[in-house]
């Protein structure tokens, strides 16, 4: 038996979560689900999925995340029917930012403390999402990898650089900042944001994966997209990521968080 | 495998933890109001949970934590600029923020000459402001390219007045201060 989320549009989505340490002294990934039981907000509002991975020292990164994680849950959880998914987002993200800023203000850390964040609502019209940061999102179908949501890194602005011929990719893939955040949650301002305008189609098969970076620097997209196909179900796909993150034994692995929600048709037993 | 979740909105196996193993909490009351439906019975491996912390990560190379400022976003507030008079960026303004603010050909740098083959990617030289003074500086940077004010190689930190020229590669830049006896932040 799992707490799975019934969907309005005929899908089952069966979620599943892992988590750990890695080689870090302490754990400063968040992760949260909307609550399954509340059949009515389901209806309108969806099932949320949220990852974030604080940054800060000691125990400040996690505080972050945690934070981030609460104030997103609960300002998405009070959509009404009528407000559409994106404002309803937008208004979490906005609250997400400013208890993470408000707390890192507490402690005299103003804008050295923050998180990433990523959310996925599954909702009647659609995979929707909210990203702020280097947190990943991917959708997993017929064995192949897609990330839906785009990065807020270095990194990333550079690709677009040497893309447009203004930069070597030598010089790119070199560049010691090329990880570092571009937007992040905490701010008090948020500098960029990644959200669709319309819903993602999601269909039976489907594993979508929310995982922080963690994840996809200790294992390949080919990697990830083997390993979530071939589980058994949501929980499995999590798990067993994080047990071949792990195998890798990298010096400086991460903290790790996935979570996993396998769409199936409500008919299926 | 019987998922129970938590108040913290975290899925846990229940049989085998009496509180949830990612924050402690105890399991909501699930029953009645649940909608459950029967899962597929998959021989799941258990849980990689937190693993033994290992070795003390103090170094960090290559994490991710440190975070890009972007001066765009209005994080600290600016108190000069520097005009590029010469060079490839010719007519760009770059902002000065407080404490030292790197000059270099990577757009990592807080004043970043992007389009200057001839400047150094990283640190070729910074500006200062000193609140407490309200002077600014010109120092020489860590790379092998040198730094000019006005047609003087700058070896030791130099100060700055207004329509000075702080000369980089191929490029000259204007410097024009903002904060002064006349006018500050704080």
């Amino acid at each position: 038996m799992t707490t799975n989320f019934i969907g309005t549009d005929g899908f089952v989505y069966a979620p599943g979560n892992a988590q750990a340490v890695g080689r870090r002294e302490d754990q400063q990934d968040s992760f949260g689900f909307s609550d399954p039981r509340d059949t009515t907000f389901m209806a309108h509002g969806g099932m949320l999925a949220i990852v974030a991975d604080g940054m800060g020292g000691m125990a400040h990164g996690a505080e972050a995340s945690q934070l981030a994680v609460h104030a997103f849950l609960e300002h998405y959880a009070s959509k009404q029917p009528g407000e559409p998914i994106t404002q309803a987002l937008g208004r979490a993200v906005q609250a997400a930012d400013r208890s993470v800023f408000d707390f890192a203000t507490s402690v005299g850390l103003a804008r050295d403390v923050g998180s990433t964040l990523v959310a996925a609502a599954f909702t009647p019209s659609g995979l929707y999402w909210m990203s702020v940061g280097d947190s990943a999102l991917y959708l997993c179908r017929e064995g192949s990898l897609t990330q839906l949501n785009h990065p807020h890194t270095l990194g990333a602005r550079l690709a677009e650089l040497v893309k447009r011929g203004a930069m070597s990719p030598e010089d790119a893939a070199i560049d010691p900042d090329r990880d570092a955040l571009t937007s992040y949650i905490g701010a008090g301002a948020i500098a960029e944001i990644d959200s669709p305008s319309e819903g993602v189609e999601v269909a039976p098969g489907d594993t979508i994966i929310l995982c922080s970076d963690g994840l996809y620097r200790a294992l390949s997209h080919e990697e990830i997209s083997r390993i979530a196909a071939s589980a058994a179900d949501a929980q499995e796909a999590a798990d067993t990521l994080i047990a071949n993150a792990l195998a890798r034994e990298l010096p400086h692995q991460d903290n790790v968080t996935v979570l996993c929600v396998r769409v199936t048709e409500k008919a299926a037993k | 495998m019987a998922m129970t979740r938590c108040s913290h909105g975290h899925f846990f196996d229940a049989a085998k933890h009496t509180a949830c193993p990612y924050c402690g909490v105890g399991a909501e009351a699930v029953e009645g109001k649940t909608r459950r439906v029967p899962d597929h019975v998959g021989a799941a491996t258990p849980v990689a949970a937190a693993p033994s912390p290992g070795s003390a990560a103090s170094a960090d190379p290559g994490v991710t934590r440190a975070v890009y400022r972007d001066t765009s976003t209005g994080i600290s507030p600016v108190v000069g600029w520097l005009v590029c008079v010469e060079g490839p960026d010719k007519g760009r303004d770059f902002r000065i923020h407080g404490e030292k603010n790197f000059i270099g050909r990577s757009p990592s740098m807080d004043i970043a000459l992007t389009g200057d083959d001839s400047v150094s990617r990283d640190k070729h030289a910074s500006v200062a402001y000193d609140p407490k003074q309200r002077a600014f500086w010109v120092l020489p940077g860590e790379a092998a390219g040198l730094v000019y004010l006005n047609e003087q190689m700058v070896n030791t930190p130099m100060k700055l007045t207004s329509r000075d020229i702080v000369e980089v590669g191929k490029s000259k830049l204007m410097f024009w201060p903002l904060c002064d006896d006349k006018f500050h932040w704080d």
